[in-house]
């Protein structure tokens, strides 16, 4: 018998064994046999006789290969590996098919670092002052922030406009929808507001609302109406020492 | 009886590889070594049990240098396989000291 | 040294299945697809209506709208919603629901949703909540106007106590059906009420359900 007999001997009851596994036993049986010929060689044997004996002493290569076998009977494991290999390949393509969905994602940070401007539909005219501001708010699991106050003039009167933003507490989470026509801004003394431009995905809700206001007034009320609960947040106003 | 020499084989393996990391041949030559060449093992069987030890979580398997210049397959004793070499180890000397025993007194009868 | 590490079967399988949950939870929490259970879709519902953690009272499959649609009734003590939730390539996505409000105190809160195909209507809910006490009967009814302004009852559905599910001591109601009419044909302006009657068969409580409808495109 030579090597490679043994050796196809050995692997022919491997066949439930993947391709890297039988090959893993081939190369250490070899490496075996190389280990212990490199003695008899040394010992100035005959390449051929020395190969024979070495085989020998290895035992019956059926045997081997049948409790080898016997080692890899259990394919549950390779199964789920194989199932988890799978999943990773799909889910994988599903966010490359989804990557338009980056947007959302990215609007739930930027609304907690830096709310966009560009939402600001209307026209504020005469504008006297605008200013950033942080005042923050947790609704539910989301986060409602308002982040800039405007005053100047709208359709003829005086009028503060403010920006707000929404987003889930955790990153990329879902905030709810509909800020805008679950919020209302009053100034001091109650009088309603109107709503300005809003946008919102999965990711970040914008709002814009506007309410009039008076010399003197020193700030005004955003309302959100949340489920089963009514948020109300003091805006003040840019430069208003309050009067009364 | 094959069954009991797997046996034994486990128990030797798992024994040798407490000492130090080794690759197959290198442990059949120590084993040889240890027993003053009692166990004539066919060589080759040693495979199928460091395997199935491996399957087990018994010992880890790596590839390095050995000192003869050429890589070789490292086999590792985990812990894991630390406690299941006390194990084996306690149940060979109950069995090894019950033969004893009848051995015993199977002399004392005579 | 140089040391290359084999792995054993299971070994490899560990670091393949930490691998792939990983990407599962990558792909679930930032591109929100990629969901493995329908109940995560209405997770979605919940979070996009603001509505907070619900518990699901029931659920249904509506073959008849997608494959593997299914309609969830999920409950809290402020909201009632149905909702919908189905298997596409990029996992289990959520749909169409209604969500009622139930912190206002009412006798009754009630919604329902019609599914349409081509402006035909393929599967109709209705659904809410039973909070009065003296209710032990309720009757929803499907109405409509037609163009000559008259009002027709298109269909109707009653139910007692033990018809209806419980869930954290509150009683739901889901009605399903197919509408008995054709939607193009009347292009009615359709509307659904609940009335409620106690023991004594006395109308006790009028509501006006909620409408949500959603279209099917194919």
């Amino acid at each position: 018998m030579t090597r490679g007999e043994f050796m196809a001997q050995v692997l022919s009851p491997l066949g439930r064994l993947t391709a890297e596994e039988r090959e893993n036993v081939r190369r250490e049986l070899e490496e075996h046999v190389e280990d212990r010929m490199e003695v008899l060689l040394d010992m100035g044997w005959d390449e051929a006789l020395a190969e024979s004996r070495c085989l020998e002493a290895m035992g019956d290569p059926a045997e081997i290969g049948r409790e080898m076998a016997r080692q890899y009977r259990g394919t549950g494991w390779l199964w789920l590996g194989r199932a988890a290999v799978l999943l990773t390949v799909v889910v994988c393509i599903q966010a490359l098919l989804g990557i338009g969905l980056l947007s959302s994602a990215w609007d739930s940070l930027a609304a907690r670092f830096c709310p966009s401007t560009a939402i600001s539909i209307g026209e504020l005219k005469n504008v006297e002052a605008v200013e950033d501001l942080d005042i923050r708010a947790e609704v539910g699991n989301d986060v409602l922030r308002i982040y800039q106050v405007s005053v100047g003039e709208k359709d003829g009167q005086r009028a503060a406009m403010v920006l707000a933003c929404m987003y889930d507490r955790w990153p990329f989470g879902i905030v709810a929808g509909g800020l805008r026509i679950r919020s209302a801004v009053v100034s001091r003394r109650g009088e309603m507001g109107t709503s300005g431009g809003s946008r919102g995905n999965y990711g970040a809700e914008y709002a814009v609302h506007w309410a009039p206001v008076e010399p003197g007034d020193a700030h005004v009320v955003w309302v959100y109406h949340g489920i089963g609960e009514t948020i109300r947040l003091e805006v003040p106003l840019p430069g208003g020492e309050e009067t009364a | 009886m094959k069954k009991q020499a797997i046996e034994h084989t486990r128990l030797l393996a798992l024994s040798l590889l407490a000492g130090e990391d080794m690759y197959g041949y290198q442990m059949i030559v120590e084993l040889a070594r240890r027993s003053n060449h009692t166990f004539d093992m066919k060589e080759g069987t040693l495979y199928p049990v460091l395997h199935g030890l491996e399957q087990e979580g018994f010992v880890e398997a790596y590839r390095k240098q050995a000192p003869t210049g050429r890589e070789r397959k490292y086999y590792h004793l985990t812990r894991k396989g630390q406690g299941a070499l006390r194990e084996e180890e306690a149940a060979w000397k109950r069995y090894s000291g019950a033969v004893n025993d009848v051995l015993r007194g199977g002399a004392e009868a005579v | 040294m140089r040391k290359t590490k084999l792995s054993s079967r299971r070994r490899r399988t560990l670091r393949r299945i930490l691998i792939a949950a990983a990407a599962v939870f990558l792909v679930n929490r930032i591109f929100l697809i990629g969901l493995l259970f329908p109940v995560q879709a209405i997770r979605h519902n919940e979070e996009r209506e603001g509505a907070g953690r619900t518990a699901v009272v029931c659920r249904d499959w509506a073959p008849e709208i997608y494959k593997s649609q299914l309609v969830y009734l999920t409950e809290n003590e402020d909201i009632t919603m149905l909702s919908g939730a189905r298997l596409t390539y990029l996992g289990w996505i959520n749909g169409y629901g209604v969500m009622l409000d139930c912190t206002e105190e009412a006798p009754v809160h009630g919604g329902w949703l019609a599914w349409s195909e081509r402006e035909q209507s393929s599967i109709l809910y209705a659904f809410g909540r039973v909070d009065g006490p003296d209710i032990a009967r309720l009757e929803v009814r499907l109405q409509y106007t037609d163009w000559k302004g008259e009002d027709h009852t298109a269909l109707t559905w009653n139910s007692e106590r033990e018809d209806w599910m419980e869930k954290d001591g509150r009683h739901y109601f889901l009605f399903r059906t197919y509408p008995p009419f054709d939607w193009t044909e009347y292009h009615p302006r359709l509307d659904a009420v609940a009335v409620g009657y106690d023991e004594a068969g006395l109308d006790i409580a009028w509501v006006e359900l909620s409408n949500g409808s959603g279209s099917i495109s194919s």
